[in-house]
């Protein structure tokens, strides 16, 4: 077919394309050169002569040029380095027509468009972005992988990402939603976590659009920094606000506490007004007046010691803050210090006509240095001896054996009183304890004994003694 | 293989993430972790015979910082509500969430943890709300993270139901 007369073809090209760079030459049947025209210099064609074949100027066409029957289009072909040609061939007559058009500014545009698309995709993976195209259906990977996608996915373009993320399974239900243009134009993941083969977590969010061309298009984006950012506020919110729950709940204790406290001391101030009262107001023989005075004594006895425990448990958070001795020439002597313990409370118990019994075992040593605070050790083991007299039946016996162990040395306190049912065992230690008798006054006693003994790395426990009774024990490191 | 999706749902700091990791790793700490978005952890197990991929979505918890999105309830077979023992408004918010699932998932098989059992001496939910649960046919179940107390038989009761339903 011929698509324009030669004649014509000439001006009709150049006032087509403006001042573009157009140059044909017009073959025979045999293929020689019959015309030739405009710009062949430019393509370096010039000394392309008639009669003669073109073909061995022209690599591409090499051989091939008599087999040519429809039109064709050799693209992008540089005859001159630079310059990029595009050769149109098209059958005329018996022969045929090549024709040559300078695309040099077209390449050029070209080759800036694919370096865009370089640098856009580089951009992409500096800032972990992996982006897919969804095509019929298969998610394939388009421009270049950032680090988290070839930990996760590895290398492979058309990773099956449902497979390695069940939760971007679930999300590209939402996606093609978006993608078929049911959903949002937009369609965002929300955060989710992954783990690679090395143990490392990856933040990754996921966000789904549809190009204005119509491409279904899936970034993937690893968060990061701003995760970390948003990690912390939300964690600092959240911390904040369990904190202000757990004050919250320990005010409502201390009040409760509070009521407790006044409850308690105010049973000893019952009997002393009373007995006081009675002194006062009676003409009492003497013995009885004594007997009173006695009663009141006690009570005033007992609420001393309360206060004191009340004392010992709020200043033990604080004194938690101070210091302690751990080394050997200042720290305190265990046996020392259960001494002056048991002398304190030895009137009492003979009082009470309960007996009591140091059994300190032969393995220990002369000095028995502990890690601890000389006052605060007599103090935990006054509300052991406390507690024990309180439960003791009437001649029964109090038995404080010493012995070392493991960690150091261990303090043992015995009685034969009925021991802690089974029920009360579990938080016998913990503040606020309403354990009956056991707990102290409020609770505070044994919450003391526990705080102040951890304190300095020691432990403390309790268990039923055979066959009757309780033992506190308590053990604390050898200070060095 | 089957497979099936479970989701935790509860509020902040309840245990979700303990409760998975000491389920799935048999490890916890007591270090505080917030989630942000979902984290899932896959477990095999046999049940009633059958080999049974549980697809564990660990979400973060719902509050006022972040909403549970419906969308990553979808294609569940069964959730577990958590509440946190120490922390009576934390089975407000389950009986909210239960709502929230109830309408996006029907009636797909739950269970309520009451976690960190080991501290059962500052528990504050008291047992007239869980009977009132109940009595509405709620399987409710006391966990430890910490321990790993009841947290393998509440997994497997939850497969269970899921497996059979
Ligand atoms: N004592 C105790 N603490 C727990 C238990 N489960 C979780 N925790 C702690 O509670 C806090 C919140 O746990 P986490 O699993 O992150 O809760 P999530 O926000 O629901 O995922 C962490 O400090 C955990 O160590 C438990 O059974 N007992
Ligand atoms: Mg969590």
């Amino acid at each position: 077919m011929d698509p324009f007369p030669e004649s014509i073809a000439h001006e009709l090209l150049a006032n087509l394309v403006g001042d573009a760079r157009v140059a044909y030459v017009i073959l025979d049947d045999a293929g020689l050169v019959r015309e030739r025209g405009g710009e062949l210099a430019w393509f370096g064609l010039e000394d392309v002569a008639l009669g003669e074949p073109v073909d061995e100027r022209i690599e591409p066409l090499q051989g091939s040029l008599p087999t040519i029957g429809e039109s064709d289009v050799l693209p992008r072909i540089e005859l001159v380095p630079g310059r990029a040609t595009d050769v149109h061939i098209g059958a005329h007559g018996d022969g045929a027509f090549l024709l040559f058009l300078d695309v040099t500014r077209e390449a050029d545009h070209d080759r800036r468009l694919q370096q865009k698309g370089n640098e856009l995709s580089l951009m992409m993976r500096t800032l972990g972005v992996a982006v897919f195209e969804d095509v019929g259906g298969e998610l394939r990977r388009l421009g270049l992988s950032p680090s988290w996608a070839r930990a996760l996915l590895g290398t492979d373009p058309r990773p099956d990402l449902a497979e390695s993320f069940p939760f971007l399974e679930n999300f590209l239900i939402d996606a093609r939603a978006t993608w078929e243009l049911r959903g949002p134009r937009i369609a965002w993941s929300g955060p989710w976590m992954a783990e690679d083969g090395r143990g490392r977590e990856w933040q990754l969010e996921a966000t789904a659009t549809r190009l204005e061309d119509g491409r279904k298009i899936l970034a993937v984006q690893s968060l990061e920094h701003r995760y970390e950012e948003r990690h912390r506020l939300l964690q600092m919110a959240r911390t904040r606000s369990l904190d202000f729950d757990r004050l919250r709940r320990e005010i409502d204790k201390k009040e409760a506490l509070l009521h407790y406290i006044i409850h308690d001391l105010k049973g000893p101030l019952g009997t002393m007004v009373g007995s006081m009262s009675l002194i006062k107001d009676r003409e009492l023989d003497p013995e009885r007046a004594r007997e009173l005075l006695e009663l009141g004594l006690e009570q005033a006895r007992h609420q001393e010691s309360m206060i004191r425990s009340i004392l010992d448990a709020f200043s033990a958070e604080i004194e938690s803050l101070q210091h302690f001795e751990s080394e050997e020439a200042r720290a305190p002597d265990l046996l020392s210090a259960v001494s002056r313990a048991l002398d304190t409370y030895r009137l009492a118990y003979e009082q009470n006509r309960v007996g009591l019994e140091l059994r300190a075992s032969p393995d220990l040593p002369q000095s028995c240095k502990v890690v601890g605070e000389d006052s605060r050790l007599v103090r935990v083991l006054c509300n052991l001896l406390e507690n024990a007299l309180r439960v003791s039946p009437e001649s029964g016996v109090v038995e404080v054996f010493a012995e070392p162990c493991d960690a150091g040395f261990r303090i043992t306190v015995r009685d034969q009183g009925p021991g802690v049912p089974e029920q009360d065992r579990e938080g016998l230690f913990a503040r606020f304890a309403r354990t009956g008798v056991w707990g102290g006054t409020a609770g505070l006693g044994l919450y003391f004994c526990r705080s102040t003994v951890e304190m300095w790395g020691g432990s403390i426990g309790y268990q039923p003694a055979d066959p009757q009774g309780a033992c506190f024990w308590f053990e604390l490191p050898r200070a060095l | 293989m089957i497979r099936k999706k479970i989701c935790m749902l509860g509020s902040y700091a309840v245990g979700k993430t303990s409760l998975v990791q000491r389920f799935v790793e048999d490890v916890f700490s007591d270090r505080y972790e917030t989630t942000i978005g979902v984290r899932i952890l896959k477990k095999q197990l046999q049940v009633e015979g059958a080999d049974v991929t549980l697809m564990l979505w660990d979400l973060h918890g719902d509050d006022e910082f972040q909403r549970v999105r419906p969308s990553y309830l979808r294609g569940a077979s069964g959730y577990l509500l958590v509440a946190d023992g120490t922390r009576a408004d934390t089975l407000e918010k389950v009986a909210e969430l239960h709502d929230f699932a109830g309408s996006h998932l029907g009636d797909v098989p739950f269970l309520l943890l009451i976690n960190k059992r080991d501290l059962e001496g500052e528990w504050e939910v008291d047992g007239e709300m869980e009977e009132r649960l109940k009595r509405l046919g709620w399987s409710i179940h006391h966990t430890s993270a910490r321990s790993g107390d009841g947290v393998e038989a509440a997994f497997s009761e939850l497969a269970h139901r899921m497996v059979r339903g």
